[in-house]
């Protein structure tokens, strides 16, 4: 995988399985994002939509309705965007695939891939011990479920750092 | 007769509390969220130098929180959305 800065441009190669993680990684995100809140599992709900804010700001139960709402409707927004970038990754197959979008959209992207490595940890139970689990030893495996769930959050990761380094070039 | 007094609003408190910057927005730890990224998203929506939005990840990372900004309830309130939007656990109080 390789991020690249073209004057205003950020161009994204990937090969065929980047390509392929990342293609579900924005199809899941388009997915959970049109769900309302309230139809959210509750791992997701709990990171998405965490109210402990509006609760020490002592603010009344139709204030965080309100701002559920909002928080939800930023995120429904992103979909159209979601959709384009996630039409490239399903073209047919080559050696590998590229993705364009301008710098100005980056974050938006940061921000839905961040989601996802949210989501994932909540609906995995993945905390601080799994994050700092050792690759290197083969005890430290996790079951099959959650160990694919924390590669996705460590690929998103890389994508995230090769984003905001060539972003910032 | 009821004499009971009803309460009667004091506009100029109002007033006055809705310009107090009295109100603390605080970011927390989580294991997910990279450094990276947190130093992003303070320079995006609290308009930190690199250098301010290092600190205060570092704060975040290494005493588990960061009081981030102490503003009016109003501008608080419009970080607190927009920082959680970005997936950092924040939250808002109002300072003693």
């Amino acid at each position: 995988m390789r991020v690249l800065r073209e004057q205003q441009t950020l161009v994204l190669s990937v090969n065929l399985v980047e390509s392929r993680i990342l293609r579900e990684v924005l199809e899941a995100l388009i997915q959970a994002y049109g769900v309302q809140p309230g139809a959210l599992d509750a791992a997701t709900q709990a990171v998405w939509f965490s109210t402990r804010g509006c609760e020490s700001a002592k603010m009344s139960v139709e204030e965080t309705a309100e701002w559920i709402a909002a928080l939800h409707e930023a995120k429904r927004s992103l979909v159209g965007r979601l959709q384009q970038w996630v039409a490239p990754l399903r073209a047919l197959p080559e050696r590998g695939r590229v993705l364009r979008m301008e710098c100005e959209e980056a974050p938006a992207f940061l921000t839905a891939i961040n989601d996802y490595r949210l989501l994932t940890a909540a609906r995995h139970a993945i905390g601080q011990a799994e994050m700092d689990l050792d690759w290197t030893d083969p005890s430290a495996r996790l079951p099959p479920g959650r160990q694919r769930a924390l590669l996705e959050i460590d690929f998103l990761a890389w994508l995230m750092e090769l984003i905001l380094q060539a972003a910032a070039s | 007769m009821n004499t009971e007094t009803l309460p009667v609003d004091k506009p100029e408190e109002k007033v006055k509390e809705a310009f107090a910057r009295n109100w603390n927005v605080i970011v927390w730890n989580d294991p997910i969220n990279l450094m990276s990224y947190v130093v992003f998203v303070f320079m995006r929506v609290l308009g930190f130098n690199k250098e301010k939005a290092s600190k205060h990840m570092r704060e975040v990372h290494e005493q588990g929180r960061s009081l981030v900004a102490t503003e009016t309830r109003e501008r608080a309130e419009l970080y607190h959305q927009q920082i959680q939007a970005h997936g950092l656990m924040v939250t808002i109080e109002q300072s003693s």
